[in-house]
């Protein structure tokens, strides 16, 4: 059996990042509120959220219940359309939290209502889970998902055993 | 998991996966194991890659847990091994469902809001 080289070979820099998106009847600075606010943040993530600032490079921490403390980053601030933290894994210390974190960004869409009312379409991507690729830039190149081609490649791949 | 932090599901071995993945000549190799068990040598004849280089691929694409060999009479062949990647897959499945309850828990606040 032979195959062409340039098969579904490929694979872009946000192969490996989880995109979600849900639409919110309610106006884009209330959904920016809730996804920037700390003491909103706790009430759909963890329970301890502390940043000094609004801005990028500002640094903190979210915290979990059961699982501790892990420090964060902002890496992007544009109201009320765009945030991005980056939130460092068990092994992170604030030093070195390139090398062992994820970024999740979150962005903020206006749309209009059929009733004519505000609502938002907020989607999340969050990204970096192979450590390698730079997950903004990743996330800048706004294509597809992981999921055609990570599930691809587990049908070829399941599909031959 | 039900509320726990995301990043630190991404633990090690998932990391390892993706870092395994995240490479081009890499996912050529497995999409080529994906039609059938193949040496290094047949591998070089089919990408356009050395099998010095194809040999140090496959080292990664095993560490990873990704292949194994199998020997085959003097030949040693290797395997895709799918189990990992749906292991993957589903993580990031896992993870992916933890956002559908934080964003739905933002929407309930955002909605609410005065």
């Amino acid at each position: 059996m032979s195959m062409t080289v340039n098969n579904p070979s490929t694979i872009d820099a946000d192969a490996f990042a989880v995109r979600r998106t849900v639409t919110i009847a309610a106006s884009a600075d209330k959904v920016w509120a809730a996804v920037t606010r700390p003491e909103l943040i706790t009430q759909w993530f963890g329970n301890v959220a502390q940043f000094d600032r609004l801005e990028v490079g500002a640094e903190g921490e979210f915290g979990f219940e059961g699982y501790g403390r892990f420090p964060i980053r902002i890496e992007e601030v544009d109201a009320p359309h765009a945030i991005a933290y980056r939130w460092g894994n068990e092994n992170a210390t604030p030093t070195d939290l390139d090398e062992h974190s994820t970024v999740f960004r979150f962005t903020l869409e206006p749309i209009d209502m059929p009733d004519g009312g505000a609502a938002t379409r907020l989607t999340v991507v969050e990204s970096g889970f192979d450590n390698l690729s730079d997950p903004v830039k990743a996330m800048e190149s706004n294509r597809g998902g992981w999921d055609s081609e990570l599930d691809e490649l587990v049908a070829f791949v399941e599909g031959s055993a | 998991m039900s509320s726990g932090p995301t990043a630190a599901a991404a633990d090690t071995e998932l990391v390892v996966v993706f870092a395994a993945l995240a490479d081009e000549t890499r996912w050529s190799i497995l999409v080529a194991l994906g039609e059938g068990d193949a040496s290094a040598s047949a591998l070089a004849e089919r990408l356009p890659v050395s099998r010095q280089a194809i040999a140090k691929h496959l080292a990664v694409l095993q560490a990873a847990g990704l292949v194994e060999p199998v020997r085959v009479g003097r030949e040693v062949r290797f395997r895709a091994l799918g189990s990992t990647l749906s292991d993957a897959a589903r993580r990031l499945d896992a993870i992916g469902a933890e956002w559908d309850r934080r964003l739905a828990a933002i929407k309930r606040i955002a909605e609410a809001m005065e």
